[in-house]
């Protein structure tokens, strides 16, 4: 019997096969858990760093998913997902501006193979939780008037004021802005050293 | 049905060469065959090599020819394969999509278009043959282990594929659910399914199986045909690596004399516990774990054997009752602070960079520990995987490392979880040995399992947990 | 009367707005009503008291926190504004993933997209328990035997939680896949499910029902903030 071979060669292209969907899912579905709890116990007294703070513990785990995925569109799907669950939530308008600053994000990481390169992931990443954080302004700067009018039958007019500064006053969002996008890169940085500690010592991806 | 001509497959590039060399071998239509073999020796690429997923999905190059029903698996469209087999995976979690038995099965057929009166009918025959049908309408999350695979197995074969495979279906069962699963694989049998099996328990197939074949570091050792594997003993199994229920060490068990009353043990009294959504429940329990020697804690699933080894170890605070070491009552966080639990899948334990941090993980690294890691190393066979990372190793491998991590730290309650499932025959015996090492070196050891072998080899006595009423499997 | 999975997204966008428009204590309340009769409508009515008496603890709570804890007021005026749109969710998830994968690829939303859903709603309470079973591991090996240790060394304790849940994480991923793509994800043929799948008069019905009882409600109750 005459012995066929079949030689298989390994495709780089930026064509998303279903497991990379799946991975996509499986990954963000451990970030969005951490959104969650973080969200939950920062919310809103660490608006400022609330941001941060979950971009530096997703940080690593978004560098593995990149890694393993490789191929462009990582962070607009992500961005996606992170949009649909909001609309879970009644936010339908984190939706639309998650999305904008997805495709934003994918500009930045234009090039070939650059979501395995550690910097630009982390610029990406960075502008990726920075547009996270401005979601997270939207309802209490949209929707001043009617936090006002509910808040205002308790408290004192003086009070709410001090509180809401922090998320009005454009210093304070940019400063907000700034703290995510360092949250996000010094997660990036710390998932550059786990992942060859780890990931790569143990030819995981 | 199956034939292989020839094959060779290896994975990756060109550094490490793992997969399997030279196969040739057949499987007649109808025919049920196991794969059996040492660990890593190559069984599952066999069985990839058979569904297609290799070279597709675990890229690699191959050579030789593989022909299932006259075509290559390979090449086949979707709906194709989909149909013409069904292919069950060793962990339920992996392997479900939906949350309902009902829609788990009809999976497969939605993908590939069905009509829904088709399906209905199909998934209730399906269920009907395979016993389950009172299953359907419950949650996949509530059901005991048993019951997944049998749930898995009747969604691979709802389409009736004339081919099943399945890959290590009964590494987590107990006697009886791997009972109920040959069962369920005679019927299919019965129906004119060819089966293919990869597993290391072997004489649980006995009664479905027409052939054994033995793999032996990626080529085909020696094949067997039912009657003849029947016939052999332990000893004739043993240049193989495979497990027998006739296993022994090679030296004596050294089984330790009876002990007198107030030996020092760790006791628990009148312990109870339960699950608040589960409903699983532990009553009025009294254990008593003697120091310095390995008890087993045998059951059935489901009747609370690992919520007892938690409660031991400090991980679940005991609703009533209480833990006592001789006569001093000990708190659960006490309890965590002197105790140690090995968990049956060790990837959830290891965290380190290499072999040698992960033994002395967390700890300051003086001179005394330093010792007791060398000499965990040597006892363990772990000096050669010192620099390894741990997750680049085998699954026997990995439950060897979190043991000899047992070994160095200061636990005086050692509670294993399972350590021999998925395990070749080595892997039993070295567990065995290990366990009673464990205990000589002065560690109370208590170890959960199903294995008899196990139980006979390595424990001193038995405590068996009995369920109150039985459920309906 | 099984009700579209496709209505259940309409309602739940069209909740959306009308909670951005709504103004008051009143205007939420009327909302949050709605979302229980919507449920009820759907046969979840444990769902609907659930929703129903979270609301009114959170409302009654509020009304006594805020007197002493802004942010805190804060925070649950915040939740209780999810309320009515976390209610229609719940008829979601509520809903076989099969029939809504089904009803969505009817909607011509990509098949990738559906498999994602698919799994975001499977694994989620997966995962999580993937991650409580990584915290049991690092407790049942004694890592940090006092309370301040793991504040002592937080790197330490993110790795040892990062380490096992890539493991797990890529483990699955591919494990899943494998097992996808056996069950016929990659088969071009169109969807079917067991369940009913399709937009009938009910489907319109409970939805145009929602939003004029909606709108109507909010419009007599201080109008809508247009």
């Amino acid at each position: 019997m005459q012995a066929s071979t079949q030689v298989q060669h390994t495709e780089v292209s930026n064509k998303w096969k279903m497991r990379d969907f799946i991975t996509l899912a499986i990954f963000n579905v451990v970030m969005l858990i951490v959104i969650t709890i973080v969200g939950m116990i920062a919310h809103p007294l660490g608006y400022l760093v609330g941001g941060g703070l979950t971009a530096l513990l997703n940080g690593p785990i978004y560098m593995v998913m990149s890694n393993k995925i490789g191929k462009r569109g990582i962070l607009l799907f992500s961005a996606l997902i992170l949009g649909l669950y909001f609309v879970a939530f009644g936010y339908v308008q984190y939706l639309i501006i998650l999305t904008v600053f997805g495709v934003i994000c994918e500009l930045v990481m234009w090039g070939s193979d650059t979501y395995r390169d550690p910097l630009r992931n982390a610029c990406g990443y960075g502008l990726y939780y920075v547009s996270y954080s401005l979601c997270g302004v939207l309802p209490l700067i949209f929707f001043r008037d009617q936090y006002m009018a509910v808040l205002k039958l308790s408290y004192t007019p003086s009070k709410l004021e001090n509180m809401l500064y922090y998320y009005e006053t454009p210093s304070m969002v940019i400063l907000m802005c700034i703290c995510s996008f360092v949250g996000a890169f010094a997660g990036c940085m710390a998932g550059k050293a786990l992942l060859k500690k780890h990931v790569k010592k143990a030819k995981l991806v | 049905m199956i034939a292989l001509n020839g094959v060779t497959f290896l994975y990756g590039h060109d550094e490490e060469e793992t997969g399997v060399r030279g196969v040739s071998l057949s499987v007649q239509a109808g025919e049920c065959a196991v794969l059996c073999g040492r660990s890593g020796c190559g069984k599952s690429t066999v069985l990839r090599l058979i569904n297609g997923l290799a070279p597709s999905f675990f890229p690699g190059r191959l050579t030789g020819e593989v022909l299932v029903a006259g075509r290559n698996p390979a090449l086949l469209a979707p709906e194709e394969r989909t149909q013409r087999m069904g292919v069950v995976f060793q962990d339920p979690r992996s392997q479900f999509f939906m949350d309902h038995v009902r829609e788990e099965l009809a999976f497969s057929a939605e993908n590939l278009g069905f009509a829904r009166e088709d399906m209905l009918r199909q998934i209730a025959a399906q269920a009907q043959l395979l016993g389950i049908a009172e299953l359907l309408d419950r949650k996949l999350s509530l059901l005991s282990s048993g019951q997944k695979q049998r749930v898995a197995i009747a969604a691979a074969s709802v389409l009736a594929p004339p081919l099943l495979i399945l890959d290590e279906p009964t590494a987590n069962l107990d006697e009886k659910a791997t009972q109920a699963i040959v069962e369920l694989l005679l019927r299919l049998k019965h129906n004119g399914t060819t089966i293919v099996i990869s597993d290391h328990r072997l004489h649980a197939y006995l009664a479905v199986a027409d052939s054994f074949i033995c793999m032996e570091q990626g080529e085909v050792a020696r094949s067997w045909t039912r009657e003849a594997f029947a016939r052999l003993s332990c000893a004739d199994l043993r240049p193989y690596g495979l497990r027998h229920p006739d296993m022994t060490a090679a030296g004596s068990t050294g089984q330790a004399a009876s002990l007198p009353v107030d030996a020092p043990a760790f006791l628990g009294r009148d312990l109870a516990f339960r699950y608040p959504r589960r409903g699983e429940e532990l009553d009025g329990i009294n254990l008593a774990l003697p120091k310095g020697q390995v008890t087993a804690l045998i059951g059935d699933n489901g009747a609370g054997k690992t919520t007892l080894g938690k409660m031991m170890s400090g991980l679940l605070r005991q609703r009533k009752g209480k833990v006592l070491d001789r006569h001093t009552a000990l708190s659960a966080s006490r309890r965590r602070a002197l105790s140690y639990l090995v968990m049956q899948d060790a990837d959830y334990q290891l965290y380190a960079d290499s072999v040698g941090n992960e033994l002395v993980l967390g700890r300051r690294l003086d001179d005394t520990l330093r010792q007791r890691a060398y000499e965990a190393l040597d006892a363990f066979g772990l000096s050669e995987l010192r620099d390894r990372h741990p997750a680049s190793l085998s699954g026997g491998e990995k439950q060897r490392v979190t043991m000899a991590a047992a070994y160095c730290s200061d636990a005086e309650l050692i509670v294993l979880d399972e350590p021999t499932s998925g395990l070749d025959a080595d892997g039993v015996l070295n567990v065995a040995a290990w366990a009673r090492k464990l205990a000589e070196a002065g560690k109370t050891v208590m170890i959960i399992t199903h294995d008899r072998v196990l139980t006979r080899l390595a424990c001193d006595q038995v405590v068996e947990l009995k369920r109150k009423e039985a459920q309906r499997l | 009367m099984p009700i579209d999975p496709r209505t259940h997204i309409a309602v739940l966008l069209a909740a959306s707005l009308f909670v951005m428009l709504a103004r008051g204590a009143v205007q939420l309340h009327i909302l949050v009503a709605l979302s229980a009769l919507y449920l009820t409508g759907n046969r979840l009515l444990r769902q609907a008291v659930y929703g129903v008496l979270a609301y009114a603890a959170m409302t009654a709570l509020m009304s006594v926190a805020a007197r002493h804890a802004v942010t805190f007021g804060i925070i649950l005026y915040t939740f209780i504004r999810m309320m009515p749109v976390v209610m229609i969710g719940a008829a979601l998830t509520g809903s076989a993933p099969g029939r809504m994968m089904c009803a969505l690829e009817r909607a011509r939303v990509p098949k990738p997209l559906l498999v994602m859903l698919c799994i975001l709603f499977r694994f989620f309470p997966v995962l999580l328990a993937e991650m409580q079973a990584i915290r049991d591991g690092i407790r049942a090996r004694g890592i940090f035997p006092r309370w301040d240790s793991a504040l002592r060394r937080p790197t330490l304790l993110y790795e040892c939680f990062f380490v096992p849940l890539v493991v797990r994480c890529l483990k699955l991923s591919s494990e899943l896949a494998a097992s996808a793509e056996l069950r016929g994800i990659e088969c071009t043929r169109r969807r079917t499910s067991i369940q009913p799948v399709g937009l009938k008069a009910i489907d319109g019905l409970a939805a145009g029902l929602y939003a004029l009882l909606a709108a109507a409600g909010l419009y007599a109750t201080g109008g809508l903030l247009l």
